[in-house]
Formats: C-alpha cells, sequence, structure tokens
C-alpha cells in the first residue's frame, strides 16, 4: 500500500487528511511537527510527504530543504493557507503545491499526479 | 602551420616568464605549471578566449573564496585561453592568489566559443585527481567569492552538477525562460531554472561522462558556443543528481535583440539536435524539483531595473518577419497552426500556441531534419512576437509574479507534450 506522511501541528488538519486519504486507499502516518522529520522518512520510508509550510515550531521549508538534499526524488506537496510561500524561493525545492481547504479533491489530485511521476 | 607556431610563439614568451619548461598536451593545448602541480581536490575554471578586462577581478574573489571555505583543499585555479594572446597568461599569473596553484592551458585560437577551453580544464582537472570542479564567468562582475562556495560545495555533498540560479530581474534571459527552460522542463521532466547559466560546477563521475561524449558528438562546433547547455542536457539525459546554486549578487543579462536572435538559432539548433539523438524524454510524465543550495541569502526584489528597447523589439520583430516570410509558407505545419489559432502577424502569442509551436516545430524537424535551419529562422519572428506578448502581459508584475507566469507557461508545455505525444496519427516524435 502507498504510504503517505502528512506533516502538519494543527491536530484536526492531520485527521481530515489522514481519513479523506485512508478512504483513498492509502496508509497515512502523520507528525505534528519537524522533529526528527528526517529520521521519520528513513524509518517508514513513505512515498510522498504533504508538508505544512507554517508551523510554530518549524519553518516548513526549512524542513523541505533538509528532506530534498537527502531524498532527492521524494515528491513533497506543500500546504498552506497562503500562496505568499511563493515569495520564497526554497519552495522551488517542492513538487506541487496545495492552498488548505476542507475540499480535499485538488490535494488528492495532486498526490495521484506526483506518484504518477515519481515512478 | 601558422597556428602551431602562434602556439609556440606565446609557449616561449611563457617559459621565459615563468622560467619554465612547457608541456605541450596530447589534446593540443600547451600547459604552463609552474609549480609543478600533480594532484587537486578541487579545481576552479576559468575559460577565457579574448582579453577579458575583469579577470584579475574575478581571480582575486576565486582565490578568497578557496581560502575562506575551503582552507583544508589542495585548490587549483586553471585558466584555459585560446585568444592567441601572450598577455592573458601573463595577467592571469601576475595576479595574486594566495589559496591556490594556478595552472595555465593555452589553446589553439582557432573558434571564438569556449567549449573547446571548458573540456581542456575538466580533462586536466581529471588528470589532476579532483572531486569537484567549478567553471566561472571570467569576465564576470559580479563574482564573489561566496559563488566559489556555492558552486563547489553541493559536489562535494555528492551532487553531479551544479548550475547557478541567478538574482535576475523579470525581463532578463528570455530565450532561457522563454524557450529553453520549458522545453527542457517538460522533456526531461526537471526544473533546472538556468540551464544556459555559465557558472556551473560537475562532479568527477560527470566529468568522465562529458569528456567522452564531447568526443562522441557528431557536430562539435556547436559545442564550442554550448557547452553550457550541452552539459545540462547531458546531466539531464543520464539522469544524474543536479543541484541549484543560488549566486547572491545580480548578474544582469540585458535582451539585446541583435545577439538574441542569434543566440535563438544556436540555441534552438542545439536543443534540437541533442533532444532528437535520445529518445528516453518521451517516457517521462511531468517535471520534478532538483535540490538547491545558499537561497537563505535571497533579496526580495533584484536590484537593478530592466532594460527592455520594445520599440527595437518591434523592428527586429519586423525585420526576421520579412526574412522568413517565404519559409513559413513553406512549412505548412506552422502556417497551418497560425491560421488554426486564428491568428494574424503580429499576433499575441500565448502559453498554448506558444507550446504548440515550438513542439509542432520539433516534430516537423523530426521529418525533415536538413530543413532545421529553415525551421528556426521561421520560428525567430514568433519567438519576438512571444517576447511582445510576454512584456504586455507582465507589465505590472513583479518578478516573483513573473516566474508564477513563467510557472504557468511551463505546466502548459508539459500538457501538451502529453497531447502532442498522444496525437492520433503522431509518430513518436523522438525516434
Amino acid at each position: 500500500m502507498i504510504k503517505i506522511l502528512v506533516v502538519d501541528d494543527e491536530a484536526h488538519i492531520r485527521l481530515l487528511y489522514s481519513e479523506e486519504l485512508k478512504d483513498e486507499g492509502y496508509e497515512v502516518i502523520t507528525a505534528e511537527s519537524g522533529e526528527g522529520l528526517l529520521e521519520l522518512i528513513n524509518r517508514e520510508n513513505p512515498s510522498l510527504v504533504v508538508l505544512d509550510i507554517k508551523m510554530t515550531s518549524h519553518n516548513g521549508l526549512d524542513l523541505l530543504q533538509d528532506i530534498r538534499n537527502q531524498y532527492y526524488d521524494l515528491p513533497v506537496i506543500l500546504s498552506t493557507a497562503y500562496d505568499s510561500f511563493k515569495e520564497d524561493m526554497k519552495s522551488m525545492a517542492a513538487n506541487d503545491y496545495v492552498i488548505k481547504s476542507f475540499d480535499l479533491s485538488e490535494l488528492k489530485s495532486r498526490i495521484k499526479k506526483n506518484l504518477e511521476t515519481a515512478r | 602551420m601558422h597556428t602551431e607556431r602562434h602556439q609556440r610563439e606565446v609557449g616561449f614568451f611563457f617559459s621565459l616568464f615563468c622560467g619554465i619548461i612547457l608541456e605541450i598536451m596530447t589534446d593540443g593545448a600547451i600547459e604552463t605549471n609552474p609549480d609543478k602541480i600533480e594532484q587537486a581536490d578541487v579545481v576552479l575554471g576559468l575559460p577565457t578566449w579574448r582579453a577579458e578586462i575583469n579577470l584579475p577581478w574575478v581571480l582575486r574573489q576565486c582565490a578568497q573564496g578557496l581560502g575562506q571555505y575551503f582552507p583544508f583543499h589542495k585548490a587549483v585555479i586553471i585558466n584555459a585561453d585560446s585568444s592567441g594572446q601572450a598577455e592573458a597568461g601573463r595577467v592571469f599569473f601576475e595576479t595574486g592568489s594566495l589559496n591556490a596553484g594556478k595552472i595555465h592551458l593555452a589553446l589553439n585560437p582557432a573558434s571564438n566559443g569556449k567549449g573547446r577551453n571548458t573540456l581542456s580544464i575538466l580533462q586536466k582537472a581529471l588528470r589532476l585527481g579532483a572531486k569537484a570542479v567549478a567553471i566561472l564567468e571570467p569576465d564576470a562582475a559580479a563574482v564573489k567569492p561566496v559563488w566559489v562556495n556555492n558552486l563547489l560545495s553541493p559536489v562535494l555533498q555528492g551532487y553531479d552538477m551544479v548550475t547557478p540560479l541567478y538574482f535576475n530581474n523579470k525581463y532578463d534571459t528570455p530565450l532561457t525562460s522563454l524557450l529553453v527552460y520549458p522545453l527542457l522542463r517538460c522533456t526531461w521532466g526537471r526544473r533546472v531554472r538556468q540551464p544556459l547559466g555559465e557558472e556551473r560546477a560537475f562532479s568527477r563521475h560527470f566529468m568522465q561522462i562529458l569528456v567522452q561524449e564531447y568526443n562522441d558528438f557528431l557536430s562539435p562546433q556547436i559545442l564550442e558556443d554550448n557547452m553550457d547547455i550541452w552539459s545540462t542536457m547531458v546531466a539531464l539525459s543520464h539522469g544524474l543528481k543536479l543541484c541549484q546554486a543560488y549566486l547572491a549578487e545580480p548578474k544582469p543579462h540585458y535582451c539585446l535583440p541583435g545577439r538574441t536572435s542569434e543566440q535563438f538559432k544556436q540555441v534552438g539548433k542545439m536543443l534540437f539536435q541533442t533532444l532528437n539523438s535520445d529518445s528516453s524524454w518521451v517516457n517521462i510524465r511531468w517535471s520534478k524539483p532538483t535540490a538547491f543550495y545558499g537561497l537563505e541569502l535571497r533579496g526580495s526584489e533584484p536590484p537593478y531595473n530592466s532594460f527592455f528597447d520594445r520599440e527595437e523589439i518591434i523592428q527586429n520583430f519586423d525585420r526576421c518577419r520579412r526574412t522568413s516570410r517565404q519559409i513559413v509558407s513553406s512549412l505548412p505545419e506552422i502556417r497551418d497552426l497560425m491560421a488554426a489559432s486564428d491568428c494574424h502577424l503580429p499576433v499575441k502569442i500565448d502559453h498554448s500556441l506558444w507550446a504548440r509551436l515550438i513542439l509542432e516545430s520539433f516534430c516537423l524537424y523530426q521529418k525533415q531534419p536538413e530543413m532545421l535551419s529553415q525551421i528556426l529562422d521561421a520560428l525567430l519572428p514568433l519567438f519576438w512576437a512571444r517576447v511582445l506578448s510576454f512584456i504586455e502581459e507582465t507589465e505590472k508584475m513583479n518578478s516573483r509574479q513573473v516566474e508564477d507566469f513563467f510557472e504557468t507557461q511551463c505546466r502548459i508545455f508539459e500538457q501538451n507534450k502529453e497531447v502532442f505525444l498522444n496525437q492520433p496519427g503522431r509518430s513518436n516524435p523522438a525516434v
């Protein structure tokens, strides 16, 4: 089963993403911060990461650089409330991005496309 | 015969100047190696082919960068010069560089390009056992010591090639932004934003591949002026690990229509021929990012104004259109595509039409490879029409918003590649 890692400091977002993505047939693991994120990725070997940009303890774009340096081809989709993140060139290391919404159809479509690309 | 004598004269000057015996290398370059350097960890290469006035400045920045960021690595700076002037070597050796040894390679001044110079640097670096080589534009006034770090460090961390990411203004490098970047991204599936930039770095593994493929390349003359884009394409076709290094200072590339027209044809030729020689990109779907290095140095807006002479571009468009009218009429694919889009010249060329024009032109080249020059001549006025459309659409945007414009363009290229490859009756374009 394809495993997806959701990193977000908001519990209700982790729960929403988990339930909806499980319904799509994915195995979902979650993390509430960037603490120990690389170790988690190393241990769980996810096929794709959905990464929140603004977390209280970590900047998602800095985490993205760390992920990209260690896992060159691991697809990362940025999840954000605003598209102002594009001002920071670090966002260019992401495969894709979605604006947070309770309708997850866009996220699901981006996940599907990026998993296809990663094959 | 004449050039051999000329090389000997230049070599004789160096031997007098340096008080050493010169070595003539197997590739014909005359090597001056006063410190008899036989080994290096890292190499900085400066390919020169004319009297680069900023060479002493660039050399000092390189030496400072090596001392500051790589104090425990054995570093060598290699200048491969094809100017045929003894002055270049004299300036190179006279400029102080405390932190690195120096080797000068004098090449036969046979052409204006720098491909051979870069190749000679890579060959010498391989013989020295170097793990990483960075090539720097020897006339770049903007070069800073941090460039040395940002180019070499990713290679020492395991990347095979580092391409530059300049702090560009929105109207810099339209050829890169409107043609090379979207076409390479939609074919090879990697997002390399500045595939044409001269500053770049190579791993030992990639140097070996480049030296081999350079010798095998069918039209070595093309490589003289296009070594940078060609090396990017080789890295992409081999699926090597790429990193884009942010070079923290602006490097203005003003759009000069006459020069850009010439570059368009040269680069177009390189792109089409190289894409045609390896069909494996056909199976790649969508694109993926690369890694980045040094982005923490990023500012918000490039600190200089863009320069775009709209009138000159319009004149250039008209000139190109006049000269290629007959060619367009003889290329029904391009003519029909324009007609199907209900457009008349001068035309507004949006993302979708531009993507189709480029992909259709490539397909046409597939069917009639002998027509490559004519196809590119026909495309040239359309390129200028695209530039004008781009300027009009992005006039009030900041650089970040213009990057979104390019992102949308790239996604449409990627979508069109899918459509293009799946058209009924369309033969596989790269087979």
